[in-house]
């Protein structure tokens, strides 16, 4: 009864819609239903058909270069998948935390991904030391 | 049977290291994104390609889990190195 | 439940012991934003949680937070590994050595030993976010 009663109040504190883009998925995980799941601004083509992945090996190149998958998704497609990623963050409420969908893309190959702790390119943020307002020495994290 | 002998077996644990954490990775992306189906079919080939080369590490260079001592003349699941030290790694 | 994998999630290989580090690095191991106050976070905090999602997440980062703890134990167990109690005796980490020897104790660099005060858990899954986004960015 707690239990439900605490979901209930969450869910009434910020609403669905809102909830659902915090938490970034449907909140359903158990029933997807294809057709409702894509993002509101995209359209995919055959539903339901999975992609042919193809392992891909690179060597470690420079920091520059990294060694990325193509944009289709990382699965090696030869024709580009749609993936769902709405670009809009819709704000309802005030002082609430809003965590933006992550795309599903630019994934390292796994060694690299390994070294740098993460699959995702976008966040490979190394810590750097900048000079800071006044000349201090700080650290920043930059993006590749 | 002794891990740390087969510079092979140190090669196969690289690879396993780096392909579970692959997996990790996509676990965690489909655990908040659970009906995308690139991050899902990314998944089931990293599962794959893992199933392999964990049976070949587990024939040639040990148990990787409590689950995977093949050997019924020895349980090398206690015998070393372990992962904590230097020669595991 | 929990399967253990006889590997570390990232190779570890020191090669000059270093105590003196160890008294600080400890603070990752037990101390207030070390891995096992972040195993126990999350790990603690997906029961009350009301959608699969978010279960799923803190099972399995928790579960990982495990593997970096173990990681950190064996960057501590080889920085005080064929070290002299001399040598130990002039650096920080002789206090630690005093009470643990060179066995592995989650505490902070302090001297204060891991304590459940550093995790907020409150069964609510707004305000138990908001803890861990508080304490790891990397949830968010």
């Amino acid at each position: 009864m707690y239990f439900e009663n605490n979901r209930r109040a969450a869910e009434s504190r910020a609403d669905a819609d809102f909830l659902r883009r915090m938490l970034g998925g449907e909140l359903n995980g158990n029933r997807c239903n294809r057709s409702r799941d894509r993002a509101p601004l995209e359209t995919r083509q055959g539903v339901g058909e999975c992609c042919e992945w193809s392992p891909q090996t690179r060597q470690p190149q420079a920091r520059q270069e990294m060694p990325v998958r193509p944009e289709n998704g990382g699965c090696g497609c030869q024709k580009p998948c749609n993936t769902s990623c709405p670009t809009e963050v819709h704000a309802p409420s005030l002082a609430m935390v809003y965590s933006p969908r992550q795309c599903w893309r630019q994934l390292l190959d796994p060694a690299e991904g390994l070294k740098h702790g993460t699959i995702f390119a976008e966040l490979v943020l190394p810590f750097e030391a900048v000079p800071q307002k006044g000349g201090k020495e700080g650290c920043a994290r930059r993006p590749m | 049977m002794n891990q740390h002998n087969h510079s092979n077996c140190f090669r196969e644990r690289e690879k396993l290291r780096a392909i579970n954490f692959a997996i990790q990775e996509t676990v965690l992306y489909l655990d908040a994104y659970p009906c995308h189906p690139e991050a899902l079919c990314y998944y089931h080939a990293l599962i794959e390609e893992r199933e392999k080369l964990l049976a070949g590490y587990q024939k040639n260079c040990g148990p990787m889990t409590m689950y995977g001592n093949k050997s019924r003349d020895s349980w090398d699941w206690v015998k070393g190195p372990w992962p904590w030290e230097p020669e595991a790694n | 439940m929990w399967t253990y994998e006889k590997t570390l999630q990232y190779p570890v290989k020191i090669k000059n012991p270093n105590p003196k580090l160890a008294s600080l690095i400890v603070s990752q191991l037990g101390g207030p934003d070390g891995e096992l106050a972040a195993s126990m976070r999350y790990l603690n905090q997906r029961y009350a949680m009301p959608w699969g999602e978010v279960t799923g997440i803190l099972t399995d980062v928790g579960t990982e937070e495990l593997a970096h703890l173990e990681m950190v134990a064996a960057i501590l167990y080889q920085l005080t590994r064929n070290v002299s109690e001399e040598e130990i005796s002039k650096t920080p980490f002789a206090p630690y050595f005093v009470d643990h020897t060179t066995g592995i104790y989650p505490v902070a660099a302090s001297g204060v030993p891991f304590d459940m005060k550093y995790v907020g858990i409150k069964g609510d899954v707004i305000t138990d976010l908001n803890e861990d986004l508080a304490a790891d960015a990397t949830i968010s």
